[in-house]
């Protein structure tokens, strides 16, 4: 048997065209190129500006309604801390070894006036 | 008339839709010969003829005129129909070549096609090519394409052109040969 050889032939692709599709097809691309392109919002360029400037603006009015303390907030302190004894321990709790050296260091006390003191103090009345 | 007074014609928008139609007359033929070879079925083949003229007119105002209307044209129509084979091949978990091979299985049942054994057996042996030496293959043999023109639409040297034709035609003949 002879061996295939392309150029021996003109083969035709075999696919065929619906009867009338070109006809048709001019009106359809027509059609197409009319109708306005519907771009989808998140892709229009302000949009994500827009977005930005909207959770900054929250975001900031968030911040500031939290963090500034109204009138109301800081009389509500005010009467907490009158309401609580300041005890020494809540003193010593509050504040840091730094604060005390530097309180110690301010406020040098005189051994001879001390032991005045003391000799005038009864002793008993601070016991209890 | 020259190219150059109908891309004239194509941007102004008194005469837009008169050239626009003319454009669309003189190469829906070809244009559809070339991306059904690439898709098989009618059906992509129209989404993508489709999909080439909506870009075309609305791609015309960057055409710079650096290459022919005709080889701009067969450019894109030849990237959107691997985009579309590519969101099918994607979309069905397989590679583009085995959505080909598929294409070519159903043709025997294809309402669109109507060949005979060899011509079957040709769309065969062409699916067998890897997709590059396909498409010069096709645009040479059915299409008839001067090599220069495919040159200018692949961007590929004549001479890589000649060699894939080459090598695809002995492939090809190799399969009608065996099989």
């Amino acid at each position: 048997m002879k061996p295939f050889k392309l150029d021996e032939h003109q083969i035709d692709p075999g696919f065929r065209i619906p009867e009338g599709y070109f006809d048709a097809f001019q009106q359809q691309v027509s059609t197409k190129i009319a109708k306005p392109k519907v771009i989808p919002l998140y892709r229009k360029p302000w949009f994500y500006a827009t977005a930005a400037a909207v959770v900054v603006g929250l975001g900031i009015t968030y911040f500031n309604a939290v963090a500034t303390p109204t009138v109301s907030t800081s009389v509500a302190i005010e009467n907490y801390l009158a309401a609580q004894p300041l005890t020494q321990d809540l003193l010593v709790e509050l504040l840091e070894t730094e604060d005390l050296d530097q309180l110690q260091a301010e406020h040098q006390f005189d051994q001879e006036v001390l032991e005045e003191t003391l000799s005038h103090t009864n002793i008993e009345n601070l016991i209890y | 008339m020259e190219e150059k007074e109908f891309i004239a014609q194509l941007l102004d928008p008194r005469t837009q839709n008169q050239a626009f139609q003319k454009l669309m007359a003189q190469y829906q033929r070809p244009l559809y010969s070339h991306i059904r070879a690439m898709v098989i079925d009618h059906d992509d083949a129209d989404d993508v003829l489709q999909n080439t003229f909506v870009k075309v007119f609305q791609h015309l105002k960057g055409f710079k005129g650096e290459s022919k209307l005709f080889s701009w044209m067969y450019r894109i129509a030849t990237n959107e129909a691997i985009t579309l084979l590519n969101q099918r091949a994607k979309r069905g978990r397989i590679t583009s070549e085995e959505l080909y091979n598929k294409k070519v299985d159903n043709l025997k049942a294809d309402q669109y096609f109507d060949g005979n054994e060899i011509q079957l057996k040709l769309q065969n042996a062409i699916a067998t090519l890897p997709d590059k030496q396909r498409l010069v293959f096709n645009m040479k043999y059915f299409e008839e394409i001067k090599y220069e023109d495919m040159s200018e639409i692949l961007g590929t040297s004549v001479g890589a052109l000649k060699a894939s034709y080459h090598h695809a035609v002995k492939k090809i003949e190799d399969y009608m040969n065996k099989n």
